[in-house]
């Protein structure tokens, strides 16, 4: 019997909600996560799973060797990710999590476009949620600056498909789009790419991301992001655009990583940059670049969740998040010292590790194409990420001078999950095979472990190195936030949120004329701005707060 | 181990590994610079120096603003 792995999650999410026990519920999550792991590798190609629906035909469930592995890499990382959460108690959150993982493996199950559709906002919508479940005024005012970009995301897409029906193409199959179909193919490709977080419409990760709760973060890393790239896979492959983009991408990362202080957007922002090689390598079209593209969304799944769980019990044990605030805390967690270093040699490129077996591949397929700029471009990403991942990171939060902040003990269930991922991403370094057989493209004709692979993998790290030794005093944290591309859309729309509460305004003062009870539409609309003000993180017009003050003294 | 030898075998490691590109062989394919001898070590100093300068300097300039500016509401 073939069950969806999407239908597991759902099923034992709905479970979960009726327990009030915060461990039994962790539990049958946890199990969920597992059989819908064993689902997953049991599937065989082909369609499983469809029914009619108003004259369109719904697959729910199509298998192939592309959706199989992104399934597998779905379900292994939610398991990992229950175990790092065991011991959360928001009811919210848990059952968000695994609705969230659900969209993301009806996504990549998806046959027709209406199933993939509603998935991806579904998912969107969970996605929103998880960020909301950290509870603080922050997070919901990054989680409705990301309502904003994905339903403007999911507008285009929708868009798209529409236009996508109209031409004839139909929605019926989930397949490659050409160029000379028209809007449809630009429409569709600007929906998905925002999902994929690629700059300049990016910084909705790094806004909202790093507002997540320690647990929720893990599981935003990897799906929203990834379901994407599967897209562009899937959809888009060999769209020269995107090798620029992605190029772009993975070092517009790398570069804003030097400014950052906070722990957790440096990390975003090196997902903004791991993203960039996988649609650079979608960009290129070629059997090898497809499937590094692929095989580094299956890595790179592995070794963010674990620098994120890393830096996430860092967080857990001291509290603190901004490098200016953290140093010298090593001494406190070797172990976790020792994990994280697993994933930044694993996100670097160095060899033995996940990331070594799958970045390779696609600068090799570059190389190949004489596609030699971004060659360089993504060789340059690279000594950004082991400038930061490797040695910003570590030095300044582990080894740097002793900030004094005392440690809380950690979880065991934190470390079982850390331990479980950095154990793939090292099984997955020294067995690339058991990667490749997975791979879609088939047979895989590549081996990571040239001597010419080696020596430059290691070359980047030394010359990386002794960069920062020289450099080290400028890579400290500073109090500072960086603005971003965000910073283009916050004030427009806030320019139009205030021109709509004003012409509330103005109805309110024709109601009040006339003796209506305007008083609550007064509310409403000081409400409204208010709200909105507060969620962009703008500033209140000093009418609207003498208003919220006339309203509040009664003397209106 | 002190940062002294720890600098030491990092430098003996980057000799070893330029002295052994000019011995093997290497794959035939892919522009000049995959066959010079440490181009990757000059590579990743030169880039992280770089990256290092050019954020800073980008950063500095247009980019960076004090912690709390976004909740003060001054853009």
């Amino acid at each position: 019997m073939i069950i969806h792995p999407a239908f597991l999650l759902v099923f034992t999410a709905a479970v979960a909600a009726t327990i009030r026990r915060s461990s039994v519920r962790s539990v049958i999550l946890l199990v969920g996560a597992v059989t819908s792991l064993v689902s997953c590798v049991g599937l065989t190609p082909g369609v499983a799973l469809s029914f009619v629906f108003a004259a369109h035909r719904v697959d729910l469930l199509r298998v192939d060797p592309l959706s199989q592995i992104f399934g597998l890499i779905f379900t292994l990382i939610t398991a990992i990710g229950f175990v790092y959460a065991l011991h959360i108690r928001s009811r919210g959150e848990q059952v968000t999590t695994a609705l969230y993982a659900a969209g993301a493996l009806g996504v990549v199950f998806a046959g027709d476009w209406i199933t993939l559709f509603v998935s991806w906002e579904f998912m969107s919508l969970t996605s929103l949620i998880v960020i909301w479940s950290s509870d603080r005024e922050r997070a919901r005012a990054a989680g409705f600056r990301y309502l904003l970009v994905h339903i403007a995301g999911g507008s285009l897409l929708f868009v798209g498909l529409m236009l996508l029906s109209s031409s004839g193409a139909g929605l019926a199959t989930v397949g490659l789009l050409e160029p000379d179909i028209g809007p449809a193919f630009w429409l569709i490709l600007a929906g998905i790419c925002i999902n994929a977080a690629i700059p300049p419409v990016h910084a909705w990760l790094t806004d909202a991301y790093p507002e997540a709760s320690v647990t929720g973060m893990v599981f935003l890393s990897a799906f929203t992001t990834k379901t994407a790239v599967y897209v562009l896979i899937r959809v888009f492959p060999g769209t020269e655009v995107l090798v620029w983009l992605g190029a772009t991408a993975a070092v517009y990362g790398a570069f804003y990583a030097v400014l950052e202080n906070d722990i957790r957007r440096l990390l975003a922002y090196h997902i903004v940059s791991q993203v960039g090689y996988m649609v650079a390598g979608v960009g290129m079209g070629s059997a090898l670049a497809l499937n590094g593209a692929v095989a580094h969304a299956f890595s790179h799944v592995l070794y963010k969740a674990l620098l994120i769980m890393s830096l996430g019990a860092v967080i857990q044990m001291t509290g603190k998040r901004k490098l200016t605030e953290l140093g010298g805390v090593g001494r406190s967690m070797p172990i976790v010292i020792g994990l994280f270093f697993v994933g930044a040699f694993a996100i670097s490129g160095v060899p033995l590790f996940n990331g070594f077996i799958s970045k390779s591949l696609i600068v090799t397929a570059a190389t190949e194409l004489k596609l030699f700029t971004p060659e360089l471009l993504l060789t340059l990403a690279t000594i950004g990420t082991i400038l930061h991942t490797c040695l910003k990171l570590p030095y300044f939060t582990f080894f740097g001078p002793d900030c004094g902040v005392r440690c809380r003990p950690l979880p065991r269930n934190m470390l079982v999950a850390m331990t479980i991922a950095a154990a793939c991403c090292i099984a997955l370094g020294l067995q690339p095979e058991w990667l490749y057989s997975w791979l879609p493209l088939q047979p895989v004709m590549y081996s990571p472990y040239t001597s010419d692979h080696v020596l430059s993998s290691v070359q980047l790290v030394i010359g990386t190195g002794v960069g920062f030794c020289l450099l080290h005093v400028k890579l400290a944290g500073t109090p500072t936030i960086t603005l971003d591309t965000d910073q283009l859309w916050r004030r427009p729309v806030w320019l139009a949120v205030n021109r709509l509460t004003r012409g509330l305004d103005l109805v309110r003062g024709s109601a009040q004329a006339v003796g209506l009870g305007s008083e609550i539409r007064c509310y409403r609309s000081l409400g409204i701005h208010y709200y909105c003000s507060c969620r962009l993180a703008l500033p209140q017009p000093v009418s609207i707060a003498k208003g919220t003050t006339r309203i509040a003294t009664g003397s209106q | 181990m002190t940062p002294r030898s720890s600098l030491k075998i990092v430098v003996l490691v980057g000799a070893l590994s330029v002295f052994l590109e000019v011995f093997l062989k290497h794959e035939g394919y892919g522009p000049w610079w995959h066959i010079l001898p440490g181009f990757d070590l000059a590579f990743g100093l030169i880039g992280c120096v770089a990256v290092v300068w050019v954020a800073k300097a980008i950063g500095q300039a247009w980019l960076q603003r004090p912690e709390n500016d976004n909740d003060q509401g001054a853009m």
